[in-house]
Formats: C-alpha cells, structure tokens, sequence
C-alpha cells in the first residue's frame, strides 16, 4: 500500500491515513459528543493540501459547465482568483498555488468527482488533523498563532499558498489543516451525530439542511474555530472567500 | 488508444459477472491486441493468467507479435523485474530484446539465456551499466545468476570497490564466500567495517570458528567482541521493510538526474529554503551527490519544516539516525514509520567519527542494556580502536572484488 500517492487526473498528492483508531470530539462546544471518544476508521486516503486556484481552473476549463452550473458550484468574483478566459478559465492575481475559495458543496462535490476522488467525512478530516492522540490543534495541544493562517497574522492577504506554515501541519503530514480555509467536508450537519458516533453507531446522517465545515480560516481570530473537534456547518450552496475544501479517496 | 479506452480495457479485463464476464474479457483483450502499446502491455501480460483460455490465447499472440519499441521495451522490463514470470517466458520463447544493449544484456543475463548473453557483451560492459542502474531487487536477481555455479559469470564482478558502495546483495555473497571458505581473517577485516545488522550475527561463528587473530591489538579487539556479542542476537523484530511510493521515488530519481543535478551546493541549499516539498525532494536528492551527512546543508535538510524534504534526507542518507535511539524522533508518523528506525544497525563503523564515539560514551547506561544495547556495546568497541588507532593512514579499508573481501 503506498504511503503517498498522486492523483493522475489533478496532481493532487494524497497521504494514507492507516487504519485504527484516533480520538474525536470534545466537550467544549455541545455538538462535540460531551468528550472525547474512540473511533476506529479504515484506512483511506487524504490530501496533503487544499485544492488550489490552479486545479479548480483547469477542471472548469476541461468538463465546461453549463452557466447555472458554474454559478451554483463557485462565484466567480472579487476574492476568488479563478476567472473565465477565452472560451475556458484561468487562475489569476499569482495564486494558483492558494486554495480555491467562492466554492460551495456543490462546486466541492463536482471537483471531487471530476478528479475521481470524493470529499472526506468529517470524521476522516478529523482524524488526518489531529492523528491519534486527540490533540486540540494539528500542531499539538496549544494554541500558537504562527502555525495556521489566521486573522492575527494575514496582514493586508487572506490566503496563503498551499505549503505555508508547515510548521502547523497535522501528524500525518496533512497541510493546514487548521486555518487558511475552512473546508467542505461530505456530510450532512447534525447536531447530535457526535453522540450517536460517541455510542459506537457511526452512521453518517442521511439528510440534513446544511453541510460540515471544519478547519478555520484566514478570516477568524477565535482560537476555538481551529480546534481540530469544532464543526461547523453551512447550506451547501453557501459560496464565500473563506470556504475551500480537499479531497479524500478510498483504498 | 487513450487512457479512457485503455481504463475501460482494464475493468473489461477484471470483469468477473457470470455468464457474461468471459465475453467482456475476451472483447477487452481482443481491443487490447490490436494496439499492444507500451501502457496495454502490463494488462496482456496479466491476461495471460486469465481463466478463460481465449483470453490467454489473445494475449499470448498479441505479446508475441510486439513489434513496437515501446512495447518490446515495456514487455522486457517485466521479463526483468520478474524473470520467472509470464513476461519473461514469453521474450525466451519469442525471442524478444529491448532495443537498448544495455537493457538487452540484462535480460539476457537475468532470464539466464547466458549462451547468447556472451555472445553480446564479452566485456560485462553493457549488463555493468545496466546493473548500476537497477533496483535493488534486480541486483539480488543478477547475484543470483553470478551464484549459479557458471564460472564465465563470476568475470562480472572484476572490479573493486569500497565496501560502502556495494548492494545489500554484494556484501551477502561476500559474506557467504568468506563463511564458506572459513576466511576468518578477511572476515574479520571486514566485520570491523560493516554494518551491524550484517557483522553482529557473525560473532557467534567467529566464537565456533576457534580462530583468533595473531596481532596482539586485534586479539584484544576480537576478544573484546566475543564477549560483548556472547550469547546475543539482533532482536528478532527488525524495522519493517519500507513501504513504497511511486511518486517519492520518481521525485528522488528526477532530483539524481533532472536540472538541479547540475547546481552547486550552495545555489541547492538556498533553493531548499523556498521550494515547495515535491521541489525540495528532488533538491535534496541532487544534494546528496554533493554534500555528506553532517555538513550545512545536511542540516538544512534535516531541520526543514516539510516532512517529506526530512524524509528525502533519510532516503539519500544526508541524515542520519541517533546512535543512541531506537528510534528516529520526528513529529511525523510518516518519517518515524519509514525510516528505518534502528540507525545502529545501519551504522558503517568504516566512517565513524571521534564525535560518534563521543555519543555513544556519553549516553546513559540504560542504551547499553536495551534492546540494542550489546549491539551499541559492540559498536563502541570497534569506534574505539578505529580511532585511537596510531594513524588513520593504517588502517586499511576492505574491498569488495570477485564476489570477496579483498584488502585496497
């Protein structure tokens, strides 16, 4: 089984989450299961990085989408650095290398499939942010502003490329996966799947009004938003310069 | 054919549905068979293996009717890679060679088709370069045929070299010629350079072996060993073998011998510092022909913030493993699960350095006792006398020559 692999279709490079178990949830926040508990996952694969202004060029420009497409999937407008151009798109302003942002589920879930990859359940992104030992942010157990993009050290930029603060990445390897954007992850919110997880069911919910997102970004100075255990959740079409996302593969 | 029809030949080929599954076989070989390219050749070679005798039949024809330089080429390096496999019954049979002589003369050489090997490469010139290039699998296979009891095969080697650069396969030929031929003075020569995970077992057969060294220096020194190593063996749970990678190791190869193969040292380090991680191996594998464990810009590598560049430096050797852990401390898992964590066992006593023997004195009693400690134990013994020895100038380095320790 190789450790690291990269997808041919979008030159994502993905690392192996192995199987077994990793503590999730928390207790700060009522929707994180009262605690931390054990889940036992198999393994999967999960990138390294966001998907950038570059790729999300490249797969409009290849697939063509219809314009109501486009529209649903990614608002193509100031604060997203990805334009149409000459009958296809381009990323623009030197960010090919930043996460693409203005991205909603929808425009997250088209990529993933384009790519022939998927997005991560959420409890796969927490478990490639914050390894096996319950840690409170990828980095370790606290906080320290200079390992994410976070609102206290953006500056006048808001993203940041992909490779920035490797100081912060997660035990796996796995890139930001506090701050710089928050990320689109495959489930349905609910507010009570971390309970239900926590009792060993770890049926994902099978409908819902809105999706998880987790992470943090660029945009927030609130330490709780970048512990690996907050989720947050927002309607699928919901498209703005801090939602990006990364995708996920099965063995 | 594009990557779509050539994907959609490899479900075709995989399909297993009653009834019609040996149909949709049969379709995706025939499809397959009509354009035998490089990249179709892997899936006709698999089909030979099919369960449907049509399907094997195709695939059969299709391979032995390559024409094609990539497919040949394609079809050879399987026969190389797995000599016993369908791919190289096929090329014996059919008579198939890659274009490249090099590549030629290795699977001539490795499918044991030695009568006509000679006949191509007199001189071992072509198979030498070949073999240089090779996996190390493929070296274990080439040692294997030299260990097949041919005489004209054993000309291969002619060659000496420091042991430092031998194979794994190398020194265990070695190793096993001088066991067999009871060389224990040569063996002990080289016991004092190698590795641990290779000289440490040898100390119970110089214990059964009755020899000691004549020179009163050395006795002291063997004795020391026998000592130390008495009644001890590695543990038995060695670092596991490491897993693979494609991409790593195609940005390792393309570091060896892409464009920055081609910079200095310090133009290398300095593009390390802004590179992004698939950048920063390649760069770190161009360094690795420049530069040694220990220097600046090994440590640059070793305190880089990406993983993967620390992982490079691992896979080159720029960084080394702590003599006194057992294992690597690295807060990736990736680094600490790969790396082969036990750096003792890996250790050439041959390149130790008074600041090595510095550390291994200064550690706690405890390393000594552990699950490596008479290995560690053992190791200090073997610094000591390298390096309190009257001059470095005397000690002589072993070489590796006809499948033997030889003296440089």
């Amino acid at each position: 089984m190789d450790w690291l692999i990269e997808n041919a279709k979008d030159g994502t490079l993905l690392a192996l989450i192995p199987e077994g178990e990793f503590l999730a949830g928390g207790s700060k926040n009522e929707n994180e299961g009262g605690g931390p508990f054990k889940v036992r996952l198999p393994a999967y694969y999960l990138a390294l990085h966001a998907v950038t202004n570059l790729q999300y060029a490249r797969f409009l420009s290849e697939v063509r989408p219809a314009k109501a497409d486009v529209e649903k999937w990614i608002l193509l407008s100031s604060g997203c650095s990805v334009r149409a151009q000459g009958g296809g798109y381009e990323e623009y302003g030197g960010k090919g290398d930043h996460p693409v942002v203005q991205v909603s589920w929808y425009g997250a879930q088209a990529y993933a499939q384009w790519a022939g990859l998927r997005l991560p359940s959420e409890l796969e992104w927490e478990k490639g942010a914050r390894g096996t030992d319950g840690r409170e942010y990828p980095w370790g157990a606290n906080w320290d502003q200079n390992k994410c993009r976070n609102d206290k050290n953006k500056g006048n930029e808001r993203t940041c490329g992909i490779w920035s603060y490797a100081e912060g990445q997660s035990a796996w390897g796995l890139y930001q996966m506090a701050g710089n954007v928050w990320e689109w992850c495959a489930d349905w919110y609910e507010k009570e799947a971390y309970t239900r997880y926590k009792g060993r069911n770890l049926t994902t919910p099978s409908s819902g009004v809105r999706r998880v997102v987790r992470g943090g970004s660029w945009d927030n100075d609130d330490t709780g938003n970048f512990r690996c255990a907050y989720r947050r959740y927002y309607e699928p079409d919901f498209r703005n310069g801090h939602h990006g996302f990364r995708c996920a593969r099965t063995l | 054919m594009t990557y779509q029809e050539l994907d959609k030949c490899r479900e075709g080929l995989q399909n297993r549905w009653p009834l019609i599954g040996a149909s949709i076989r049969r379709k995706a070989a025939a499809r397959l068979a009509t354009e035998p390219s490089a990249d179709a050749v892997p899936l006709l070679v698999e089909a030979l293996k099919d369960d449907d005798a049509q399907v094997r039949a195709t695939a059969d024809a299709a391979l032995r009717g390559l024409r094609e330089r990539d497919a040949l080429s394609a079809l050879c390096q399987l026969a190389i890679d797995q000599p016993s496999g369908a791919a190289a019954k096929i090329c014996v049979e059919a008579k198939k060679r890659p274009a490249d002589p090099e590549q030629a003369a290795l699977l001539l050489f490795v499918t044991r088709q030695l009568d006509e090997y000679f006949q191509e490469d007199f001189e071992f010139q072509n198979l030498r370069q070949a073999y240089d290039r090779s996996s190390e699998a493929v070296k274990a296979t080439v040692m294997d045929v030299v260990r097949g009891g041919d005489r004209r095969c054993l000309g291969f080697f002619g060659r000496r070299k420091p042991l430092s650069e031998c194979s794994e396969s190398e020194i265990q030929l070695a190793i096993e010629s001088a066991l067999r031929h009871k060389d224990w003075a040569r063996l002990f020569r080289a016991f004092q350079e190698l590795p641990m995970k290779y000289g440490f077992p040898l100390i119970e057969e110089f214990r059964k072996s009755g020899w000691e060294p004549e020179q009163a220096d050395m006795k002291a020194l063997y004795r020391g060993v026998l000592t130390e190593g008495k009644g001890q063996s590695l543990p038995a749970q060695l670092p596991p073998p490491q897993e693979t990678s494609p991409v790593f190791e195609k940005w390792l190869a393309e570091g060896k011998k892409g464009e920055y193969s081609r910079l200095g040292e310090a133009d290398l380090v300095q593009r390390l510092a802004a590179a992004t991680p698939p950048e920063g191996v390649k760069i770190v594998a161009a360094l690795a022909g420049k530069t040694a464990a220990g220097s600046a810009a090994a440590r640059a590598v070793e305190t880089s913030a990406h993983w993967l560049v620390r992982l490079a430096g691992h896979a080159v050797g720029l960084c080394g493993g702590e003599l006194t852990q057992d294992k690597v401390k690295d807060d990736n898992y990736w680094v600490r699960e790969l790396v082969d964590s036990v750096a003792i066992l890996d250790f050439w006593p041959v390149k130790g350095t008074p600041a090595d023997l510095d550390k291994l004195n200064a550690a706690p009693r405890e390393v000594f006792t552990g699950r490596y400690g008479a290995v560690r134990r053992v190791l200090r013994l073997l610094l000591a006398q390298r390096i309190t020895a009257a001059e470095i100038g005397d000690v002589v380095e072993m070489t590796f020559d006809a499948g033997e320790f030889t003296e440089a």
